[in-house]
This record gives C-alpha cells, sequence and structure tokens, in this order.
C-alpha cells in the first residue's frame, strides 16, 4: 500500500528546521564561550597527559600515549593520595551534609531576620580559600594561637592541630567544613522552603509525629536537592588544595597529602606538566566513577 | 629547659618541604655529612646523614617547641621575638629583625649570631643569573649591571642601607661592621656555609627530602630508613636532570 505524505509535511518539516538553526543561531555566543573557557583547557590537558611537555622540555612532541599515567601510577605515593583523598572526601561530605541539614531545619523555622542569619551564613562561602587557612592557621597556633590559649584559661593543655599525624587530617577537615557547609546550608534551605505543605497538612490528620514528618516526608522530598548539593561538594573536595597548601603542605609525613596536591608537586616542583596533567585526570576519572554510582543509587532509591 | 624553664631550647620549622629540608641540612653539615661529594655522588646515607638525623628527630621531639612539625619559618620568629624559644636556626640577616627594642622587646639586646656547632652550617645564598638565550647584547647589559650593583663601592652603599652584602670586604668594612657589628660573625657564617644540592629538580627534592623528614620526625619512619629513602629519591633526581 503507498503511503502518501499528508498535506502540509514539508512545510511543517521546514519551520522545525528553520526553528532549529534559529535556535543554534541563539546557543551560538554562549557554546562559543564554554568551547573557549572549558573545551579548550580539557583538550590541552589531554594532549598535556598523554605528552612529553615538561618545563625542561616545552613541547607536546613526541606524544608518549599512556606513558605519563603508568609513571604517576607507578608511585607508592600516588596510591596513598588516592585513598587519602577518597577519606577525606567523604568525611568533609558526610560533615557538611548533617551540619548543613540540621541548620537548614533550623533556618526553616526562623521567621525573623531570616535575611540576617542568611547574610552572616554566606561569609565563609564568600572567602578564598587561602584567606580561610591563614586565619586558621593563626587562630590553631599551638604556642600562640587564641584556642590553644582558650584551652589553657580553662586549666586544659593545648592540642597540636596540625602537627599530630593523626589530628592534622582531622583539623583540615575541620577547616573544610567550616567554609563549604555554608555552600550546603543554603542549598538545602532553598529546597526545604520549596517543598509543599499538602503532604505534611495531611500528615498532620492522620496524627504523624514531627520525627515522622521528617522521616518520611522530608527526607524523601528532599532528597533530589541533597543529591545535588552532595555531588557538588563531593567534586569541589576531591579538588581541595588550597587548605593544604597553605596549613600542612601534605605533612605531616604524608597525613595530609591530598591528590590535588600531588598533582601540584609533580607539575610544578617535579616540573613535570605531562605527569601532573596525567594525576589531574586520575582525579577527575575517580570523581566521575563515584558522581554515577552516587546518582544511581539515588536513582534507584527513587 | 621546656619542662623547668619554661622556654623551648629550640624554635624549630618542622613543615615538611622548604622549611624542614633547610633547616635539617644545617644538623646535617653540622655533624659532618654532606649531599653530594667532590665528583657529585650522592653521600647522604652515611654515618654522620644519620646522626644528624637522629640529632634532627630527637630535637623535634624533646627540645623544640609544641607543633614544630607545622612550624614555618614565621611561627619560629614569633617565638623568638616573644622570648620563648631559646635558640633558632635560621638566616644571619634576620639578627636586625629580632634584636629590636620596638619589634621584639622580650629579647633585644640578648641576641647574638653564631656558626652552627661543628663549624658548617646552610649556605642559603641566591645568585645571579643572566639566561643564555637572550641577545649578546643583553647579556652584556645584565652583567654590566650585575657587576655595578655588586661592585665593592655600591654593595657597601646598600649594606649601610641594611642589605645583605655577598662580598667578604663589604662584611669587613669598618663603616659597616661600626653600623652592624655582628656583621664580623654573619661573615664566618657565610664563609662556613655550604650548599642544600642544586640542580633541575631541587624544589621537588625539597619535597622528596622534606616528607622523609617529617616523616622520621612524627615516629612514622626510623631515622635509618628515611635518610637511605632521602638518598635513594637524590639519586633518581639527579640522574633525571643528567
Amino acid at each position: 500500500m503507498a503511503v502518501e505524505a499528508l498535506p502540509g509535511a514539508r512545510s511543517i518539516r521546514l519551520r522545525i528546521d528553520r526553528w532549529d538553526w534559529t535556535g543554534w543561531k541563539f546557543a551560538l555566543p554562549g557554546l562559543s564561550v564554554i568551547a573557549m573557557v572549558m573545551g579548550f583547557p580539557l583538550i590541552y590537558a589531554v594532549l598535556l597527559a598523554i605528552s612529553s611537555f615538561t618545563l625542561l622540555h616545552p613541547r607536546l612532541s613526541p606524544f608518549v600515549g599512556w606513558e605519563n599515567f603508568a609513571t604517576v601510577t607507578d608511585d607508592e605515593y600516588f596510591w596513598h593520595s588516592v585513598w587519602l583523598t577518597i577519606q577525606y572526601s567523604s568525611f568533609t561530605v558526610i560533615g557538611e551534609f548533617l551540619l548543613g541539614l540540621l541548620v537548614a531545619l533550623m533556618l526553616n523555622r526562623v521567621v525573623r531576620l531570616k535575611a540576617i542569619y542568611f547574610a552572616i551564613l554566606t561569609i565563609p562561602m564568600a572567602m578564598s580559600p587561602v584567606s580561610v587557612a591563614l586565619i586558621w592557621h593563626m587562630l590553631l597556633q599551638p604556642n600562640l594561637g587564641i584556642i590553644n590559649r582558650l584551652f589553657e584559661a580553662a586549666g586544659h593543655e593545648g592540642f597540636d592541630w596540625l602537627g599530630g599525624s593523626k589530628l592534622a587530617f582531622w583539623t583540615v577537615v575541620f577547616v573544610d567544613v567550616w567554609q563549604q557547609v555554608s555552600f550546603v546550608i543554603l542549598i538545602l534551605a532553598a529546597g526545604l522552603a520549596s517543598l509543599p505543605r499538602e503532604p505534611y497538612e495531611a500528615a498532620e490528620v492522620d496524627g504523624a509525629g514531627a520525627l515522622q514528618q521528617f522521616w518520611y516526608l522530608t527526607l524523601p522530598m528532599l532528597r533530589p536537592i541533597a543529591a545535588i548539593a552532595i555531588i557538588i561538594q563531593l567534586i569541589n573536595e576531591f579538588r581541595t588544595y588550597d587548605l593544604v597548601y597553605v596549613l600542612t603542605k601534605g605533612g605531616p609525613g604524608i597525613a595530609t597529602d591530598l591528590l590535588s596536591y600531588f598533582a601540584y608537586k609533580r607539575a610544578f616542583l617535579g616540573l613535570a606538566i605531562n605527569e601532573g596533567a596525567a594525576a589531574s585526570f586520575a582525579l577527575l576519572f575517580i570523581v566521575l566513577v563515584l558522581t554515577v554510582i552516587f546518582f544511581r543509587i539515588v536513582m534507584q532509591r527513587r | 629547659m621546656k619542662k623547668q624553664g619554661g622556654v623551648s631550647g629550640a624554635a624549630m620549622q618542622g613543615q615538611r618541604g622548604d622549611p624542614n629540608s633547610m633547616e635539617f641540612s644545617n644538623y646535617l653539615f653540622s655533624a659532618g655529612g654532606q649531599y653530594l661529594d667532590q665528583n657529585r655522588k650522592v653521600v647522604l646515607d652515611s654515618p654522620q646523614g644519620k646522626k644528624a638525623l637522629e640529632l634532627y628527630v630527637d630535637n623535634i621531639k624533646n627540645g623544640a617547641q609544641q607543633g614544630a612539625l607545622s612550624a614555618t619559618l614565621d611561627d619560629t620568629f614569633r617565638l623568638m621575638c616573644d622570648g620563648k624559644a631559646f635558640s633558632m636556626v635560621t638566616y644571619w640577616w634576620m639578627l636586625p629583625q629580632l634584636d629590636n627594642k620596638e619589634k621584639c622587646p622580650n629579647v633585644a639586646g640578648k641576641v647574638a649570631l653564631a656558626v652552627m656547632p661543628g663549624g658548617h652550617g646552610e649556605s642559603g645564598g641566591w645568585g645571579w643569573a643572566i639566561p643564555k638565550n637572550e641577545s649578546p647584547e643583553l647579556q652584556e647589559a645584565a652583567w654590566k649591571f650585575i657587576s655595578w650593583v655588586q661592585g665593592q663601592k655600591m654593595s657597601t652603599e646598600r649594606a649601610l642601607q641594611g642589605h645583605a652584602p655577598v662580598r667578604s670586604d663589604t662584611f669587613e668594612n669598618s663603616q659597616v661592621l661600626s653600623k652592624y657589628p655582628f656583621y664580623k660573625d654573619a661573615l664566618n657564617v657565610v664563609a662556613s656555609g655550604k650548599s642544600f644540592p642544586i640542580f633541575a629538580y631541587t624544589a621537588q627534592y625539597e619535597d622528596v627530602l622534606g616528607r622523609q623528614l617529617s616523616l622520621a620526625a612524627s615516629g612514622e619512619s626510623t631515622p635509618d630508613k628515611a635518610i637511605k629513602e632521602a638518598a635513594t629519591g637524590l639519586e633518581k633526581l639527579m640522574k633525571k636532570s643528567q
């Protein structure tokens, strides 16, 4: 049976084609900017990672394929940095989420002076990590810092916050959570404010308590927003470099030698920009894998 | 001293990297050790090197201030200035900062320079460089400027204004000495100083060495193992630079 084209089909198709092209024209300026600020550096980084480019040999050729990745992963301290970064990111994100959720829930009940609370909360977020690290470095200075002075005034001996192998890791985690928690609070507070009221009213009619409402309504409805906050923070934490650079330089020993700092050292102390790029791609790969896994878990539960 | 006098024996900069590498170098040269011999062969893993690291670790643990493993030059300077440490290993030209009644009233008039025990310390001097890829005209102009600025006359004038001299005749100049009497000791410090290995990967070696020093000082490695690893790291980087 012959199929005849519907009358007017050609003109509709033409309209769609024209519409698509118009859309592309509108998107072109934005796409050009994205290509320049994201695409070019990314492609250049890929080229660096497979090249022989170092500060002593500033040329891409000859290309060496996977060799830089092999050199980086052969370093015993690379795997230490990978494992440490996974631990660091997990602890900071968990801390930021729990604390952020608690504060967001409290702020959700506040009616008066809400704008002032939010303004105060954004201050740490607006500060550069280097400034934050310098401030905390002075506060935590064991002999002259104000925190140990407060402990001493309370009759307790001060702590070696950044000089003890175990404590230094947790101190950097704490400083990071202090700065980054504001972002999580703001995202979760916005999410809480946008939740519909009807399910809560129905739950109240059914006699559900505050804890039940939180567990069966707030948490499930907040899950997409929470997932976004966690993923953004996970990516942020995996890239942590500034705090380590200012506070500990990766020490004491190798206690705070995170992967970003490892990549920096390869590139700028070791003059091997190619190996630094390879280490950065390893970091990117780990973040991508974790993000996909996390998304799958969230989506399955939905 | 720390327990009885309430003052640390030494303000130590044990932060990993440049601070602890430079500080340890003083211990190494003081104990008679070296990084490289005359043929630039790595000789760090020696009885003297091990002894130096043992002394360094012992001092970090028992003689230094709390938090020495994360301390930098700024931290140690503040401690000395505050009168909370008996000694520190640092650049000789920092003495006028400490011996200043306005800035450091607790210690001004009570501090002096001394060469490291053993007769040698780390020489933290920097040098001028003329890039070989510049044109001959620019290279000549650069050399002319360096000759002028480091010449006897200009060097003396700069020293009188507080700049650190690099010429022995400036250190011994009577005008300079009358203004800065401690330059007599400073000359001994400079003249007896030995250099950290300077090569293409010096910055990376500071990190490699600093990591081993920090691991030993924090008890995560032994001085014996740490000095061996530090020597192996230096050998690898020296080989890479050839």
